[in-house]
C-alpha cells in the first residue's frame, strides 16, 4: 500500500522492525542514566596512570568546575555526566559537551578556501564585534552568523561550509570570544550558540582565565608550537594562528607512519605545548597521512569548555588523548 | 487508568524523571521514526535518528513547552537532526555504538523486501522534493507528509503560522512547476521481488 499525501506517493507509516522499539527504548534509558562508575575505558598505555588520575580528577573537577563552570549544552546541567579528555600525561580536560569520537566523521577535512562570513541580525555593535572576531579567526569556514537577540539573551546561529571538527572548533572560538569581548565591554549578555546540532548557553559570569592577546603573543605562540614540533620530530604541514580574543592555534602535521607518530611523537609535542592548553582561546591539532587524509584530530576551546578527539578507528588505541566516559575499548595500538 | 498527557510527562521529564521521558518515547517513537525516514529515505538511518532525536530532547529538557506542543517540538528537533545528520551522528557516536545489534527475526524477509521498496520509492520522492529550497522542504515534509497543522508546524520550525502557509503554498507551486504531473496520484511502486524475478 502506498500513502498519497498532497498528491505525491510516499510509503505508508510503518512500525519499527520487531523488537527494535523495545531495544531502542532500553538503549535510551541506559543513555539517560548518569554513569559515574562507567567512565574509564582507555588505551592500555593510559591505564596505569588512571588510578591516580581518577583520584586526582575528583579533586581537580571541583576546582576546574569552579573556574570553568560554563557549559555549551543546554544549560540543564546537573545530571549530565561530565566528560573528561584524559591525556597520556594524566592531565584532564573537563566539560559537559565533549563530542566523544572514536571514529572520524565522514567529512573531516574543512573546506580549504577561506570563507567570507555573512553576519545578519542583531545590532550594529553586535555585528561589528562579530566581524572583527571572524576576521581575526583563521581559517574561517563559517558562512553565516544570524544574531538573534531577545532581551539580554543573544543567540548566534551559525552555518558553515562543512561539517568538519575544525569548523566546529571555529564556531566555539567565535561564540566564546563574542561572549567574553562583550562582557569586557560591559555588555552582560547571555550568549548561546546554535550550530545546528549544538544549541546551548555559555553561562555568564564565569569568565575563564584567558586574557586577550597582547602584542607579541601570536609570535610567541608560533615559536612555541614550531619548537615543540621540532622537538617531537614532527613535520608541520600547516600552522594557523589567530586572535579571536586570545590566541588560537590550529596545527596540522603530516606523516607516513601515523601509528608511530601518535604513539610517541604526538605525546612529546602535546607535552611540550602544555597538555591542558590553558592560556589559549583554543587549540586544534590534526594529523594527516601522505594522501592528505586525516587520521587523528583533537580540538579544545577554553571559553566554551568544549572539546573533542577523534581517531581513525584502527589507531584509536594509539591516541595520546582519550575520551573518558562512554568510550568503548579501542583496538590495541599496532605499534609499541 | 488514564495515561498522563504529554504536558504532564514533559513536566516530569524536565524534573529529571527518565521513566516519564520513556513514556514519551514510546508514545511518539513511531511518528518520529517515520518522519526521519521520510526525510532520509533510509529505514536504518531513521532508527538511529530516532534515538538521536530523543537524546537531544533529553539534553534540552530545560525547555518550557506550551501545552500539547511536545510532539511538534520533537518534530522540530528531528528536522534539525536530519538536516545536520553527520554532525548529529558524530555528536552521539558513542551512544550509537551502544545500540544493541538487531536480532534475527523469523519471517522477516518479506518485511525487509517491503522496506527496500519503501526506500526506493522514498528516494524518488526525495529527489523531487530535494529541488525545493530547504525551508520549503521542511514545511512540505511536516505539513504534507506528516500532516501537522500549520500551527504545529510553526512550533516545530519556530516561525509564524503565516510563514508556514506561504512556504507551503510556494512549495506546492514549485513542485507543480518541477513535475507537471504533480497533484495526481503517482503510486507506481517498484516491487523488488518482482523486479528480481526473471
Amino acid at each position: 500500500m502506498t500513502a498519497a499525501t498532497d498528491g505525491h506517493a510516499i510509503p505508508p507509516i510503518r512500525d519499527l522492525p520487531a523488537g527494535r522499539l523495545a531495544d531502542r527504548a532500553r538503549h535510551l534509558q541506559a543513555e539517560l542514566r548518569p554513569r559515574p562508575g562507567n567512565r574509564l575505558v582507555l588505551p592500555a598505555l593510559l591505564r596505569p596512570r588512571l588510578r591516580t588520575a581518577a583520584l586526582a580528577m575528583a579533586g581537580v573537577c571541583a576546582a576546574v568546575a569552579a573556574t570553568l563552570a560554563f557549559t555549551l549544552g543546554g544549560g540543564s546541567g546537573g545530571s549530565h555526566p561530565a566528560y573528561v579528555l584524559e591525556t597520556a600525561h594524566g592531565d584532564g580536560w573537563v566539560g559537559v559537551a565533549f563530542t566523544a569520537l572514536t571514529r572520524l566523521p565522514a567529512q573531516h577535512t574543512p573546506a580549504s578556501s577561506p570563507t567570507t562570513t555573512v553576519i545578519r541580525g542583531g545590532t550594529d555593535g553586535q555585528r561589528q564585534l562579530l566581524h572583527s572576531i571572524v576576521r581575526a579567526t583563521r581559517p574561517n569556514t563559517i558562512t553565516t552568523i544570524a544574531v538573534i537577540s531577545a532581551g539580554t539573551r543573544v543567540t548566534l546561529r551559525m552555518k558553515a561550509a562543512d561539517n568538519s571538527l575544525q569548523t566546529q572548533w571555529q564556531e566555539w572560538l567565535v561564540a566564546g570570544a563574542f561572549r567574553d569581548r562583550a562582557t569586557a565591554a560591559g555588555k552582560h549578555w547571555t550568549v548561546a550558540l546554535d550550530n545546528g546540532d549544538q544549541l546551548g548557553t555559555i553561562a555568564r559570569g564565569t569568565t575563564p582565565a584567558v586574557p586577550p592577546a597582547r602584542p607579541g603573543d601570536v609570535r610567541a605562540a608560533r615559536q612555541r608550537f614550531e619548537r615543540a614540533a621540532a622537538k617531537a620530530g614532527l613535520r608541520l604541514h600547516r600552522l594557523d594562528l589567530s586572535r579571536p580574543d586570545g590566541v588560537a592555534v590550529a596545527a596540522t602535521f603530516e606523516t607516513s607512519h601515523p601509528a608511530l607518530v601518535l604513539r610517541h611523537q604526538m605525546r612529546t609535542f602535546l607535552a611540550a605545548i602544555g597538555y591542558g592548553w590553558h592560556g589559549y582561546d583554543g587549540v586544534y591539532v590534526d594529523l594527516i597521512d601522505r594522501s592528505g587524509a586525516t587520521v587523528w584530530q583533537t580540538a579544545t576551546a577554553l571559553r566554551t569548555t568544549t572539546g573533542s578527539v577523534g581517531s581513525r578507528e584502527d589507531l584509536a588505541g594509539c591516541s595520546p588523548v582519550a575520551s573518558v566516559g562512554g568510550y568503548p575499548g579501542p583496538p590495541p595500538c599496532p605499534v609499541n | 487508568m488514564m495515561e498522563p498527557d504529554d504536558s504532564v510527562l514533559w513536566a516530569r521529564s524536565r524534573a529529571g524523571d527518565s521513566d516519564a521521558f520513556g513514556l514519551l518515547f514510546e508514545r511518539h517513537a513511531t511518528a518520529i521514526y517515520n518522519y526521519c525516514f521520510r526525510r532520509l529515505g533510509d529505514w536504518a538511518a531513521a532508527e538511529d535518528m530516532l534515538s538521536i532525536v530523543f537524546l537531544e530532547a533529553w539534553r534540552r529538557r530545560d525547555k518550557e513547552l506550551p501545552p500539547d506542543k511536545v510532539l511538534p517540538w520533537l518534530y522540530g528537533i528531528a528536522t534539525n537532526v536530519v538536516r545536520n545528520r553527520r554532525r548529529s551522528e558524530r555528536r552521539h557516536a558513542a551512544a550509537l555504538r551502544r545500540v544493541p545489534e538487531p536480532r534475527p527475526v523469523p519471517g522477516f524477509a518479506d518485511a525487509a523486501i517491503e522496506r527496500v521498496d519503501d526506500e526506493r520509492q522514498m528516494q524518488r520522492a526525495l529527489a523531487l522534493i530535494g529541488r525545493l529550497p530547504r525551508h520549503e522542504q521542511d514545511v512540505f515534509a511536516l505539513c504534507a507528509w506528516s500532516e501537522l497543522s500549520y500551527e504545529d508546524a510553526a512550533t516545530s520550525l519556530g516561525v509564524p503560522v503565516g510563514t508556514i502557509r506561504s512556504r507551503l503554498s510556494r512549495a506546492r507551486r514549485h513542485l507543480r512547476e518541477l513535475e507537471p504531473a504533480f497533484g495526481h496520484e503517482q503510486g507506481t511502486r517498484v516491487n523488488v521481488q518482482e523486479a528480481l524475478e526473471p
